[in-house]
């Protein structure tokens, strides 16, 4: 690892990674607000790591988790992101899906981040993939679409969701990547060309690009929705859903089923279960207080009987309620800096 | 009749253009809360407008069936981007533009322009003035007139045109002949700018942009972008360039701001409230095309800096 200012970030509890990722996206463009949602999918403890070498204008990141993991965030118009699997050997199997689209070999997405229609987007990071993720400046990006009459990139930005590419810019791009992680490169110009490049060169073929639509937004709102904290927070029904998305329980169904392999009630339940334990890492709320309302944030989140509850938390993250509230307040991250290590 | 009002909502401007007689759609295309102001007289046969925003702000529908509605800008501040745009004629300082208004349908005129300068209209009745230009024979004021967009007028005549109308708003339309001549002298004297065949058809392609993103159908289903390259029959990048050029947002961002801008003035004007405000949120959402109501709250939070709810409450 040669890239300058490579660090790890690795994270054991994803309410550590959340709040590193929030102040890393601040200081890292300066004046937005970001925030995001993370939710362990799989079964047993977890273990991320980031290796993070972010240059001036471009952030690159390649991140691992031993666990399934979805995220939902707010759109932003910031920054736009372009991730892509790196899975040489086909170990993982993957079942990653970024911004909405199925990652598969030649895939590439996540700029549909940049969200002007007030959406957010989810990602799942299927476990032991390894995620490439490159963040570009949007008044960047913009200006030198602009230079180059590159409406044709602009046109995708706004209205795909994901691309399959052939074309040799993005094979250059994600050569690119690799190298800086392996010698470390100075210019970001030759980032923002080939991205544009990418997104303006890739065949017109119908199936590479995966468009924006009624069914992807449906599943964005529908992510949304789920994540939201709402006061007094009542249990939600499949009919309130649907009611709420103005969608009919069939078509919410078989999307949640297609994206997520999971009907939605099994979705809810993961996600309010990894919002209990982020009550229970509350570094804000003395730990004795958490253990005194343990019981009670469990049934704030739709968890009527402690018993069985308790059974799916250890089932879940390999640990008991009492022993996450024990735990918290432990360093929950190690940063290493590995060029300082090579030396 | 004269009058000055200051605003802090530009669909406040639509509402008292609507009282003048024209039914004009505003959108605002750059996010936030701005000031605008307009300054309005009025006496038979001309009525004038001058209208300053801190935003830039697209007018749609403008133009009646009895008047021609000439426009020329006021340079507040030094820029190097286009002040604005009347039916995508690009208007500089020595601009006069919406000539086509003799021709065009009522309400089918749009313009833009920044907060870098005021824009005025000056509405002549359409008979008056072509018997007034027939009978001095101004043969190249005519054709001028039925041909083009806009003409740029460094002639004396333009210079007073301005010092009258300016005058005219703040103490009252004492001689509206005044104008009739003022006008056809401009229209006499004006240099007509030359474009090439493709800047031509983009202007046309412009007019249908606007119109298409102001169509209640359109509003209520929204296009896909390959849906909007068909019915235009142009390209994506072609639809892009051109509104990035014109607009400064691309294509299906700015029809959302007119929809959503379109959905304000609805929750906005809402008289009936015997219905609880989330089944009117949810029934302006989906008549303004947004089938989610949480994610229309969002989008128009990011737009205009307050939730639906808190619009109704306002209204």
């Amino acid at each position: 690892m040669r890239a300058k200012k490579a660090k790890e970030y690795v994270f054991s509890d994803l309410l550590g990674m959340e709040a590193y990722c929030k102040s890393h996206y601040a200081e890292y463009y300066s004046k937005s607000n970001f925030s995001c949602n993370v939710t362990q999918l799989t079964k047993g403890e977890l273990l991320t790591s980031s290796i993070c070498a972010p240059i001036n204008d471009v952030h690159l990141e390649l991140f691992k988790s031993n666990q399934t993991l979805l995220y939902e965030e707010d759109a932003n118009q910031s920054s736009v992101a372009f991730c892509w699997i790196n899975d040489p050997n086909r170990v993982s199997e993957s079942n990653t899906i970024i911004g909405g689209h199925k990652m598969r070999e030649l895939s590439i997405a996540g700029f549909n981040r940049l969200n002007k229609t007030g959406g957010n987007t989810w990602d799942i990071v299927g476990a032991n993939t390894v995620l490439c993720c490159m963040s570009l400046k949007w008044d960047k990006l913009k200006g030198q679409i602009d230079k180059m009459n590159a409406y044709n990139a602009y046109a995708r930005l706004e209205e795909c969701i994901g691309i399959d590419s052939e074309a040799p810019s993005s094979s250059q791009l994600k050569g690119l990547f690799d190298r800086h992680f392996q010698h470390g490169v100075q210019c970001s110009q030759s980032f923002y060309d080939l991205a544009i490049a990418t997104l303006e060169d890739s065949p017109e073929s119908e199936n590479l690009f995966t468009v924006r639509s009624d069914k992807t937004d449906l599943i964005e709102d529908l992510v949304k929705l789920l994540h939201e904290d709402r006061p007094g927070l009542p249990p939600l029904t499949i009919a309130q859903i649907t009611q709420y998305l103005n969608s009919d329980s069939k078509s919410l169904r078989e999307s949640c089923q297609a994206s997520f392999d999971m009907s939605i009630l099994q979705l809810i339940k993961s996600i309010r279960l990894e919002q209990v334990k982020k009550s229970y890492l509350n570094p804000h709320v003395p730990k004795g207080l958490r253990k005194f309302t343990m019981k009670q944030n469990a049934l704030y989140y739709g968890f009527n009987k402690w018993s069985s509850f308790e059974r799916l938390y250890f089932q879940t993250f390999s640990e008991s309620p009492e022993e996450s509230i024990d735990k918290a307040g432990a360093i929950s991250v190690l940063v290493s800096d590995l060029l300082r290590q090579r030396k | 009749m004269k009058l000055s009002l200051s605003y802090k909502d530009p669909l406040q401007l639509s509402e008292t253009l609507a009282e003048l007689g024209q039914n004009t759609r505003i959108t605002q295309l750059d996010l936030g809360e701005g000031t605008y102001s307009m300054s309005h007289a009025m006496s038979s046969g001309v009525s004038i407008a001058e209208i300053k925003a801190s935003k830039t702000l697209l007018y749609e529908g403008w133009g009646t069936d009895w008047s021609v509605d000439f426009n020329w800008i006021t340079p507040i501040k030094a820029t190097t981007d286009p002040f604005g745009y009347c039916e995508g004629y690009e208007m500089r300082s020595n601009s006069i533009g919406g000539l086509n208004t003799i021709n065009s349908a009522p309400g089918s005129s749009w313009g833009k322009y920044s907060e870098a300068c005021s824009s005025t209209a000056c509405m002549l009745d359409k008979a008056v003035l072509i018997d007034s230009l027939k009978a001095c024979n101004a043969q190249t004021a005519l054709e001028n007139l039925t041909t083009k967009r806009g003409l740029d007028v460094d002639h004396f005549a333009a210079l007073q045109l301005r010092k009258l109308a300016q005058s005219d708003m703040s103490k009252g339309i004492v001689n509206a002949a005044k104008y009739y001549d003022l006008i056809t002298c401009c229209l006499e004297e004006g240099t007509v700018r030359h474009y090439k065949k493709s800047e031509l058809k983009n202007l046309g392609l412009l007019s249908e942009i606007v119109s298409l993103s102001h169509s209640n159908d359109v509003m209520q289903s929204p296009m896909s972008l390959s849906d909007v390259c068909k019915y235009l029959d142009a390209g994506q990048a072609s639809l892009y360039r051109i509104c990035q050029e014109y607009f400064g947002i691309g294509i299906i961002e700015m029809m959302m701001q007119v929809r959503l801008e379109e959905s304000r003035r609805a929750l906005l004007r809402q008289k009936d409230h015997s219905q609880s405000h989330e089944s009117t949120i949810r029934e302006v959402a989906i008549r303004y095309g947004f089938k989610h109501a949480g994610r229309y709250a969002r989008r128009y939070f990011t737009s205009f800096g307050e939730l639906p709810s808190q619009t109704i409450q306002r209204s």
